[in-house]
């Protein structure tokens, strides 16, 4: 796996491993069974996530996280792969 | 609001509201179109043609399950939620330094009029610094992590502010209970050992502009005489970055219409080592050569998807790389406020210029229309303060029915000036080209994930 070639353990989606040790392959998914996360398994159908946006409203808007345009671009706000702090 | 998409040989349907994310069969691809306006009778007689009747009911109660779970067609519930949400007090939290308003390349894409801002040349002097500091604690308000970015210009050539910056931050964040987080911006052409071993102790992250290939780079990223800049940073990139373990840094490119097989220029940078990499479309006035226009969108469209599909191919062989605007994080990433509230510019973040003035950000500095104060009186336009404040993806028309608002927040304020004269419109290009870096993405997402299947 490339976390151990490199020595970094960041998953492709460039976020540091989970802190809780649950375990975060290359793809950022954790390695939980469908039952754990609570899904149904389907015949059409696969979910690749159980998140939903609505449950981060209560505690959302902290702004401990970085500014989008501090990060690398200086040209476009892109925010869908920040890393929250407040977990 | 739901946007399926077909990329790579997956059928990807997202929910947007709540972020779910299906992978899907051709059958369900074509129920989805029709679930909420037609009856399930009505769905199996327009689909009966291509699909088993009992299959399509099969196809259809999945569709059904997910609605009923809150996975699907789910509503945008967050305006009003918004509207608060922007209510509240404004606190700065992050600035840009323009340390140096003077660079030693040339750069012919360069927003800074190769680094001079449409003014003077000009360097930041320690007590402008240590007063944009000062303003920054005194206006963070509770928050704990504050942010400032040593950016130019060429911020080298103005170092040793830029360490005297640092060790003033450092007993200061003590004295406040805050966190300075230091990143660094620079073209490398002044960058030596003393500076990244400074840099590695003290920066959070490292930003070193690199264009790509050597003819690319160096036709857009010369020297003043002329001469490329490529030999000449390579190697120290490639050391610095190791010296860095390779994180914590990006090599940072722009394309141009002159390059517009970028994808070459981001496997070039790969096969150089590196493994932080972002490379970014100009933003330039429609009239300049190197501007990218419409008819070249086709064109860079291929050019994400091959990128992406040869970076799936690397990960699987273990050698992959992050490319920044593939980034994405589908179960944590940020809340919701974050997601909708903008790039902040004008209010949590502002651009400093060496003597002191206020920018809502670095690419309105040198506009005076935009002028918000200065570091010793602090904000003194609060009428521009407030405009850029309710800047949210709901108070732009284009934004409020993209699929693309949670990623990315209702794009870049200054594209938008530059392009239409209102910071609450969207650059088009900008959005397309966007929207299509998301769908690969997610098909990225879609590929690995199917790769470790089975391993649970
Ligand atoms: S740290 Fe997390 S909760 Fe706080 S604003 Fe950022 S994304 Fe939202
Ligand atoms: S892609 Fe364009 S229209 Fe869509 S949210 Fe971003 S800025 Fe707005
Ligand atoms: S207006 Fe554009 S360049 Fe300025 S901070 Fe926002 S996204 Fe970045």
């Amino acid at each position: 796996m490339p976390e151990e070639s490199n020595g970094v353990g960041r998953s492709p989606d460039g976020l540091p491993e989970e802190p809780n040790g649950v375990g975060r392959s290359p793809d950022g998914f954790c390695h939980e069974t469908e039952e754990q996360k609570g899904r149904i398994s389907m015949k059409h159908v696969k979910t690749l996530n159980t998140k939903r946006l609505q449950n981060t409203v209560k505690r959302g808007g902290c702004g401990e996280c970085q500014t989008s345009c501090q990060s690398a671009c200086k040209t476009s706000c892109t925010v869908g792969n920040q890393s929250c702090e407040n977990k | 609001m739901v946007h399926q998409y077909k990329n790579n040989g997956y059928n990807i349907v997202l929910d947007v509201n709540s972020g779910a994310i299906h992978i899907v069969d051709d059958l369900v691809y074509d129920v989805i179109p029709l679930f909420e306006t037609c009856t399930r009778e009505e769905i199996i007689s327009r689909l009966g043609q291509n699909y088993p009747e009992d299959e399509i009911i099969e196809g259809y109660e999945e569709v059904k399950t997910l609605v009923e779970q809150q996975q699907l067609f789910t509503e945008d519930e967050y305006e009003n939620y918004m509207e608060q949400f922007k209510e509240r007090p404004t606190v700065v939290k992050a600035l840009c330094l323009h340390i140096a308003h003077d660079c030693n390349l040339a750069c012919r894409y360069c927003f800074a009029q190769e680094g001079e801002y449409h003014g003077r040349k000009a360097l930041m002097s320690y007590e402008a610094g240590k007063a944009a500091l000062d303003f920054l604690i005194a206006e963070s308000g509770n928050r704990r992590n504050l942010e400032v970015d040593f950016f130019g210009g060429e911020p080298l050539l103005n170092f040793e502010v830029v360490k005297k910056l640092v060790a003033y931050g450092r007993e200061q964040e003590k004295l406040h209970n805050k966190n300075f987080r230091f990143t660094l911006t620079t073209n490398g052409v002044l960058l030596n050992d003393e500076i990244m071993e400074f840099a590695n102790r003290e920066m959070a992250n490292v930003v070193l502009s690199i264009d790509g290939r050597k003819e690319v780079n160096d036709r857009m990223r010369p020297f003043r005489k002329g001469a490329g800049s490529y030999d000449l940073i390579v190697p120290k990139f490639q050391k610095f970055a190791e010296s860095r373990n390779q994180e914590k840094y990006y090599v940072r490119g722009t394309f141009t219409h002159n390059n517009l097989d970028f994808s070459e220029d981001v496997l070039h940078l790969a096969d150089l080592g590196f493994q932080q990499i972002s490379v970014e479309p100009v933003v330039a006035k429609p009239t300049e050569s190197y501007a990218l226009q419409e008819e070249d969108l086709p064109k860079l469209f291929e050019e994400y998807d091959k990128l992406a599909v040869e970076m799936i191919k690397r990960w699987k062989e273990n050698r992959g790389f992050h490319f920044f605007h593939f980034m994405i994080d589908l179960e944590g990433g940020p809340c919701v406020a974050k997601r909708l509230s903008g790039c902040g510019s004008g209010t949590e973040y502002l651009a400093v210029t060496p003597w002191g003035d206020l920018y809502p950000c670095h690419q309105f500095v040198g506009n005076e229309e935009f002028l918000m104060g200065n570091v010793t009186e602090g904000i003194k336009s609060k009428e521009l303060q407030k405009e850029f404040k309710h800047c949210n993806v709901y108070a732009k028309e284009k934004c409020r029915n993209c699929f693309a608002k949670f990623y990315c927040s209702g794009g870049c304020a200054a594209n938008s000036w530059n392009f239409h004269g209102s910071i609450t419109d969207s650059y088009d290009i900008g959005c397309e080209l966007q929207k299509k870096r998301i769908e690969c993405a997610i098909m990225i997402k879609a590929a690995l994930a199917e790769e470790t299947e089975g391993t649970c």
